[in-house]
């Protein structure tokens, strides 16, 4: 079959033993239908390509809307009234300066709840005996986490972790550290983990993993993230509130 | 914008962007965010709106990324200068096209090199093939396939690998990726013939 795309594929790409390479070509040359294949695969490839520099750039754009540069040769009284005019309008709602892309806008809605939930831990959680040298590092750990030191806070996590897998409180740092260091493989591992833990009042696990699909934004993420809020809403699980506010605006 | 936000240098953007999978478009980002200041320059030195400097400044770190992602850049002069001339030369190809209301030669359709793979004879056949075409028709039935196979050519598109795409889109190997990836383009074959 040589007009399937696989052969035709690993013939440009170069993967094709010699002797089939020849045979390859000298078909091409005589047999319309796999002229027409290689067409098709040629094509597709070119217009797969500019589709995908086309969603990119809107990407791209949707992040200068959200990073407009300061222009420094403003005046000072240019830059009150700019600075004026802009908490006016944050006043009037953020949604008329959100960016048009949702992956991004997903992902700047996530960099919200991040940065108001996320920079400092409370102390006085614990997910373990009291008193116990687990329960003893993750204070620890938070308070490595509360200084900035995220990669110091990292280990300490992962340490609990080794000796008590199922822990939800370090689960819970660590994923949070991985977040905002921004390793959302990691993160969503970490909050999936702690989603699973069974016997908790209020777990945050769905939630969570929601923002790091959020802000991970490859190609099936929002979606993974929208069926995860919905999740959170309809099992009324910590975080339902922020997910119903999110789930609306994306 | 803080917690994300550490100024990264510019062989960590292009370790990041060369390694590939996840962290590409992760530092892609950061590196279009470093460089952003060239549009208010580009207003400034050239005579385009913030608008339109903002749509060359996109294009030219598309085009950047891409050389990256290739290791067409190779480090001849510092990426900040490399940055600048590609972003000066379309500006230039801006202000012409603006001028005089003619496109740039870089806006042609240009096919991928695999193209140039064939033999010589195969080749022109294969152009004419091409030429006659509706590029719009199996774009439109590229948007019309569903989320995850558009999702996967899109990918591929963009020269993300099969082992890259089985990362990104949870499945077991490269190879089952593979698989899915041809499957996609056969059903977009079928709805295009």
């Amino acid at each position: 079959m040589k007009t399937d795309l696989e052969t035709i594929e690993n013939y440009l790409t170069g993967q094709l033993p010699s002797d089939e390479r020849a045979q390859f070509e000298a078909t091409l040359r005589t047999d319309p239908d796999v002229a027409n294949a290689v067409a098709f695969y040629l094509m597709t490839k070119q217009v797969a390509q500019d589709e995908a520099r086309e969603q990119r750039r809107t990407e791209l754009d949707a992040l200068r809307t959200k990073n407009v540069p300061v222009r420094p040769l403003w005046s000072a009284p240019m830059r009150w009234a700019a600075a004026a005019s802009v908490i006016v309008l944050l006043g009037l709602g953020w949604v008329f300066f959100r960016p048009t892309d949702s992956t991004v806008m997903a992902s700047r809605l996530a960099d919200e709840y991040v940065a108001e939930h996320f920079r400092q831990l409370p102390l006085t959680m614990g997910g373990g005996p009291s008193g116990s040298s687990s329960e003893d590092s993750v204070k620890t750990a938070v308070s490595l986490f509360n200084d900035g030191k995220l990669a110091q806070a990292e280990l300490i996590f992962q340490d609990v972790l080794t000796r008590q897998p199922n822990m939800d409180s370090a689960l819970k740092y660590a994923g949070i550290v991985s977040l905002r260091q921004g390793n959302y493989d990691k993160a969503i591992t970490l909050f999936h983990r702690l989603s699973q833990q069974p016997d908790l009042v209020a777990n945050p696990g769905t939630f969570y993993e929601a923002l790091a699909h959020l802000k991970r934004g490859q190609p099936l993420d929002k979606s993974q993230a929208e069926k995860l809020l919905e999740e959170v809403i309809n099992k009324n699980l910590e975080g339902k509130q922020e997910a119903e506010v999110l789930l609306n605006q994306l | 914008m803080g917690l994300f936000s550490r100024q990264p240098s510019d062989a960590d953007l292009i370790a990041g962007i060369q390694t590939g999978g996840t962290q590409r478009r992760l530092y892609e980002n950061k590196l279009y965010e470093k460089y952003q200041y060239l549009i208010t320059d580009g207003t400034r030195k050239h005579r385009l709106t913030e608008d339109e400097c903002a749509s060359v400044y996109s294009d030219t770190m598309l085009t950047a990324f891409d050389n990256i992602t290739k290791g067409q850049f190779e480090g001849r002069s510092s990426l900040k200068t490399y940055l600048y001339q590609i972003f000066t030369n379309k500006c230039v190809d801006a202000i012409r096209k603006k001028t005089t209301n003619r496109s740039s030669v870089h806006d042609a359709f240009s096919l991928d090199d695999s193209l140039m793979q064939l033999p010589d004879e195969s080749r022109s056949i294969v152009q004419t093939l091409i030429a006659q075409s509706d590029f719009e028709r199996l774009q439109l039935y590229l948007r019309e396939l569903g989320e995850k196979c558009r999702a996967m050519i899109l990918s591929w598109g963009e020269g993300y690998s099969d082992d890259e795409i089985a990362q990104a889109m949870g499945y077991n190997s490269a190879a089952v990726a593979k698989t899915s990836r041809l499957r996609c383009l056969e059903k977009l074959r079928e709805r295009f013939s």
